[in-house]
């Protein structure tokens, strides 16, 4: 068995729901381990405001685990920060070097108060620029045959982070047109900025839509607030994205695929029902559990855990979630080279 | 006449209706019902339909936090007229632990319990490990139920299990926890009592241990 596809190749193949060597080991969602940390010298949080860093931490991650991938950024709260939200950069115990900033001020405090609601101009404004920088710092970086893959999070879940998502999950019910019209809002951020992600180099854009999972919406308020926002997104731009949202999304595989060529689920949802639930038409990015097996597991947990998600089905081998910064480095070369090594018999089989 | 009472005022909950709830909770203290009754047949049972919509997934996040916004508005009025802190079926102790800013779970859980007679001191979300061992050695809780939806603030609930030990209060209170990346697994891990699912999973096991 050997391989006749570059890592770009096959993952554009793959999302191109074409036939490939083997699966795919590009990772989608953020890399960012304090191993890899100590080992690159690009720390969190400082990380997250710097396009050198954010590039060479995202590099340690394919030269020293071995992703056919880089991948940035390594937070969730970018278009929510350059809309207006204040961050918490150096939360924790460990100012910030183990949590992703998370918001510590909403830019919505009432209903309908759009005042310190802004427009971004992603060349310009917040950590946008930044983020730019870093997508062309890798596309030097990285031989071409390497895809760059950066991320946008989805309309429904930034506009969730504006308003807090308390607020925003009644606002949903009780006032409808007014979240509606604050997801607009965030649809034009988001896609400028993915637009944007593309010009500078991105080969892949993952949509991240963390809040629009069925553990908080209904499928079919995922119907109405989240889905067409976030297919907007895919409409809008000339590379393929996979679409992430996390929790237990059994209801909503046949939805998500609408959105996206390529979807990503969690561990909870199992890949063999979300393979044949979706079909060949879409491409299943999944779902090695991030707690149980790669931060807290052995080498050989991960492994069985790899060859089981493969028979199972998945398109491209990743973890269920963003990596915790805790996982040592073995456990995540485990699952890279078990899912090398073993990823040909989906196709031999 | 209060039966019909009884009855939309739970209507009321369910549906997620603040005004009318409020209102029939004035009605109800203004005709002189107690509001101990008005709350285990106006409010529990509406939570308790509620909780198994949710369970049922044809309640969702947004209708739950509807439902618990027209309870509390009954709640809060029921009591200003109640006599005062008993220590209801038990006292918990609750928040997210330090890190994590995510407290939907945990709001879940408080109001379910509360609903169902337990006296809650929320403290919050982000809480330093030093406010709760401060906590339970201050206001005795019986519990201590602990949650956090992200896996790196997992390790934030490890330290403050191994900080009850080093205080000598571990035996002093029953800790459960909770959220997204936890498992049983986890919690014997960590040396904690329970590991709860859901709010219902956490209602069950706090009233079998407070009748053993």
């Amino acid at each position: 068995m050997k391989e006749t596809m570059s890592a770009k190749e096959r993952l554009l193949a793959t999302l191109a729901h074409q036939t490939v060597d083997r699966i795919a080991v590009a990772q989608p969602l953020h890399t960012g381990t304090i191993e890899l940390m100590k080992s690159s010298g690009a720390y969190w949080p400082e990380v997250h405001s710097n396009a050198e860093l954010m590039a060479t931490l995202s590099y340690e991650a394919h030269r020293i685990i071995g992703f056919e991938s880089v991948r940035v950024p390594f937070d969730i709260n970018i278009e929510a920060e350059a809309m207006g939200c204040t961050l918490e950069y150096h939360s924790g115990r460990n100012k910030g070097l183990d949590i992703q900033p998370p918001v510590k001020d909403p830019a919505i405090s009432e209903a309908g108060d759009f005042s310190r609601v802004m427009d971004p101009d992603p060349y310009k404004d917040g950590r946008m620029p930044v983020v730019l920088e870093a997508i062309k710092l890798l596309k030097k970086k990285v031989a071409d045959t390497i895809p760059v893959i950066s991320m946008v999070v989805g309309p429904f879940m930034v506009a969730a982070q504006l308003r807090g998502v308390e607020a925003f999950m009644r606002e949903i019910m009780r006032k409808p047109a007014l979240a509606l019209e604050l997801i607009e809002k965030c649809r034009k951020v988001c896609v400028r900025y993915a637009q944007a992600q593309v010009e500078a180099g991105a080969d892949v854009v993952v949509i991240v839509d963390a809040s629009a999972s069925c553990d908080l919406i209904s499928p079919t308020q995922f119907d109405e607030f989240a889905k067409p926002f976030s297919r907007s997104i895919t409409d809008s731009i000339s590379v393929p994205t996979i679409l992430h949202i996390c929790g237990k999304n059994d209801l909503l595989l046949t939805r998500m695929a609408e959105v996206a060529p390529g979807i990503s689920i969690d561990s909870m949802v199992d890949m063999a029902y979300a393979k044949q639930t979706v079909g060949k038409n879409t491409a299943m990015f999944g779902n090695i559990n991030v707690n149980g097996v790669l931060l807290f597991g052995e080498p050989a947990d991960v492994e069985k855990a790899v060859i089981e998600c493969i028979e199972k089905g998945t398109d491209g081998l990743t973890t269920c979630c963003g990596i915790p910064p805790q996982t040592p480095t073995i456990n995540l070369q485990t699952m890279v080279q078990t899912a090398k090594k073993h990823g040909f018999k989906k196709v031999y089989a | 006449m209060t039966e019909k009472m009884f009855e939309e005022l739970n209507h009321a909950i369910v549906v997620g209706d603040i005004d009318e709830a409020g209102r029939l909770a004035t009605l109800g203290l203004a005709e002189n019902i107690d509001p101990l009754t008005i709350t285990e047949k106006g409010l529990i049972p509406a939570m308790a339909i509620v909780s198994e919509k949710y369970d049922k997934k044809e309640y969702y996040l947004p209708q739950m936090l509807l439902s618990s916004e027209a309870f509390y508005e009954a709640f809060n009025i029921l009591k200003t007229k109640m006599k005062v802190e008993s220590k209801g079926r038990g006292k918990v102790l609750i928040g997210v632990v330090e890190g994590d800013v995510h407290d939907i779970g945990k709001n879940l859980v408080k109001i379910v319990l509360e609903a169902n007679g337990f006296v809650c001191i929320d403290m919050g979300r982000d809480v330093p490990i030093e406010d709760y061992l401060q906590k339970v050695a201050e206001d005795k809780p019986d519990f201590l139920m602990l949650s956090t939806l992200m896996t790196p603030t997992m390790m934030s609930m490890r330290r403050t299990l191994e900080g009850l030990v080093e205080e000598g209060l571990r035996d002093k209170v029953k800790v459960a926890v909770g959220g997204g990346p936890i498992s049983w697994d986890f919690c014997k891990k960590i040396g904690a009592d329970f590991y709860g699912d859901n709010e219902k999973d956490a209602l069950k096991w706090a009233v079998s241990e407070v009748k053993k």
